[in-house]
C-alpha cells in the first residue's frame, strides 16, 4: 500500500514538474521578446525549465518503467502458483 | 535482404538521387570561388576554398558507399552534408526542386529524407514480410492510418520545425540587433554569419527536438514497454545507481590522487630573470666585457666563499643565520627541497590507501 501511495506521489509530482517547466519556457520566451529584453532572467527560465522537464521526465519514466516491472513479475507468480 | 528487394533499393535509391547528385558533381567539378572567412576584431581571414568541394566528395562517396552496401544511415548523412553545402557555401548555385532558397533547399532535404525512409522501410518489411511463416494482419483503416501517420508525421514535423526555426533566428535578430553598442555588432558577426547561423539553428532545433522528446517519452513508454524490456530497464537503472554508490565509496576510501601544481615556476622565474640581466647586460657592455667579468668573478670566487663566514658573523650572531637561507638561491634550493618532500610524503600516504583498498577489496 505504501509503495503505491509513493508510485502515486512520484507521478504527480513528475506532471507537476514537467508543468512548472512549460511555464518557465513561456516565462523564458517572454522575458527575452525584443519588448522586455531581459537576457539574464530569460536564459535563466530557460535553464529552469530545463532542467525541471529532465527530472520531471525521468521521475515520470521510473514511474512507468516499475509499474510495468511490477505488472510482469506479478503475471509472473500468477503463472507460477496456477502451474 | 534479398536480391529482388536489394535491386529494388539501388534503383529507388538512384532515381532518388537524380534530384541532388547531378548538382553536387558540377560543383565538385567546377567550384565557384569562396571569399575567406574574416574573423571580426581579430583581423584574421580563414581561407575556405578547399571545404566546399572536399565535403561535396565525401558526402558523394559516402552516398555511393550507402546505396551499394543498403546503408540507409549512410545515404540520409549525405544527403544532409550535400543539402548543407548547397545552402551554406553555394547559395544559389544550386537550385533546390521545390522552391528557391534556404526553405527549398531544406524542404528538398527533409522530403529526400522521408523517402529514402520510406523506401528503407517498404524495401525491409517486404522482404521479411515474405521469409516470415505467420504474417500479421491489420484492419485495413488501421493500416491506412499507420502508413498516412509514417508519411505525414516526419513531413508534418519537417514543416514545423522550418517555421519554427524562421520564426526563432528572426526574432534572435531583433533581440540582438536592439542591444547595446558594440555587443549586438559582436553578436551579429558572430550568431549570424552564414557559417554559424547553421550551427545556431542545429542548437535551436536541438532544444527544441530534446524539450519534445522528453514530452513525449513517458507517453510512448506508458504504451509500449513490455513486461521482460521494463525488468532489463530497471536492472539498468539499478545497476547505474548501485555502480554510482560503489564509485562514490571507492574514492571515499582511496582518497583523491595528490594534486600539487608544477614545480617549473619555482626554477623559471629566477632562471628567466638572470637570462634577461644577462641578456641586458650582453647587449649594453658587449661580449668581450661581460666574459672578462665573468672570469675576474670565478678567479676571486675562492677568495670571497672564504670571507663569507667572517662577514655572515659580524654582521649577525651565529644562531640567527645558522638556518635560515643566506641568499636567494639558497631560498628557492631550500623550498623546492621541501617541497619535493611533501609531495613524495603525500603520495607514499595514497599509495598506503590504495593498498588497504587493495587488500579489503582483495580478501572481504
Amino acid at each position: 500500500m505504501g509503495g503505491d501511495r509513493l508510485s502515486a506521489a512520484a507521478l504527480a509530482v513528475g506532471v507537476a514538474l514537467i508543468v512548472v517547466a512549460v511555464y518557465f519556457f513561456l516565462l523564458s520566451i517572454s522575458l527575452l521578446m525584443p519588448e522586455v529584453y531581459a537576457v539574464i532572467s530569460g536564459l535563466t527560465s530557460l535553464a529552469i525549465g530545463f532542467a525541471m522537464l529532465g527530472s520531471g521526465v525521468s521521475l515520470i519514466r521510473s514511474y512507468v518503467i516499475v509499474r510495468a516491472a511490477r505488472r510482469a513479475m506479478e503475471e509472473s507468480r500468477l503463472g507460477e502458483t496456477q502451474r | 535482404m534479398r536480391r529482388a528487394y536489394r535491386l529494388l533499393y539501388t534503383s529507388l535509391g538512384i532515381l532518388l538521387g537524380l534530384v541532388f547528385v547531378p548538382d553536387a558533381l558540377e560543383l565538385l567539378l567546377s567550384p565557384p570561388k569562396l571569399p575567406p572567412i574574416e574573423i571580426p576584431f581579430a583581423r584574421v581571414s580563414i581561407d575556405v576554398s578547399l571545404v566546399g568541394p572536399c565535403m561535396l566528395a565525401l558526402a558523394l562517396v559516402l552516398y555511393a558507399a550507402g546505396i551499394a552496401a543498403a546503408r540507409t544511415d549512410a545515404v540520409i548523412l549525405s544527403v544532409f552534408v550535400v543539402h548543407i553545402v548547397f545552402a551554406v557555401l553555394y547559395p544559389g548555385h544550386a537550385e533546390p526542386a521545390l522552391g528557391g532558397g534556404p526553405y527549398g533547399m531544406a524542404m528538398q532535404m527533409f522530403t529526400l529524407t522521408v523517402a529514402y525512409l520510406a523506401v528503407h522501410n517498404l524495401v525491409v518489411r517486404g522482404s521479411v514480410g515474405e521469409g516470415a511463416r505467420v504474417r500479421a494482419r491489420r484492419k485495413p483503416l488501421l493500416e491506412a492510418l499507420n502508413v498516412a501517420v509514417l508519411v505525414a508525421g516526419p513531413v508534418a514535423l519537417a514543416y514545423f520545425f522550418l517555421v519554427l526555426s524562421g520564426v526563432v533566428m528572426a526574432l534572435m535578430e531583433r533581440v540582438v540587433l536592439t542591444a547595446p553598442e558594440p555587443l549586438n555588432r559582436i553578436l551579429y558577426a558572430y550568431l549570424f554569419n552564414p557559417y554559424s547561423r547553421l550551427f545556431t539553428m542545429l542548437a535551436v532545433m536541438g532544444g527544441v527536438v530534446w524539450i519534445l522528446k522528453s514530452l513525449i517519452e513517458p507517453i510512448m513508454l506508458y504504451l509500449r514497454l513490455g513486461g521482460r524490456a521494463a525488468v532489463m530497464a530497471l536492472a539498468e537503472e539499478c545497476e547505474a545507481v548501485v555502480s554510482f554508490v560503489e564509485r562514490r565509496d571507492l574514492k571515499a576510501r582511496i582518497g583523491e590522487l595528490p594534486s600539487h601544481g608544477s614545480l617549473a615556476p619555482l626554477y623559471t622565474l629566477p632562471l628567466t630573470l638572470i637570462g634577461v640581466a644577462a641578456m641586458i647586460m650582453t647587449l649594453v657592455m658587449g661580449p668581450a666585457t661581460v666574459a672578462g667579468l665573468l672570469r675576474s668573478y670565478l678567479e676571486r670566487l675562492p677568495e670571497i666563499l672564504r670571507w663569507l663566514p667572517e662577514v655572515v658573523r659580524m654582521r649577525a650572531p651565529p644562531e640567527a643565520v645558522s638556518l635560515a637561507p643566506r641568499t636567494a638561491a639558497e631560498a628557492v634550493l631550500a623550498s623546492a627541497f621541501s617541497e619535493l618532500v611533501v609531495r613524495l610524503r603525500n603520495l607514499l600516504v595514497w599509495l598506503e590507501r590504495l593498498a588497504k583498498f587493495l587488500m579489503w577489496w582483495i580478501w572481504s
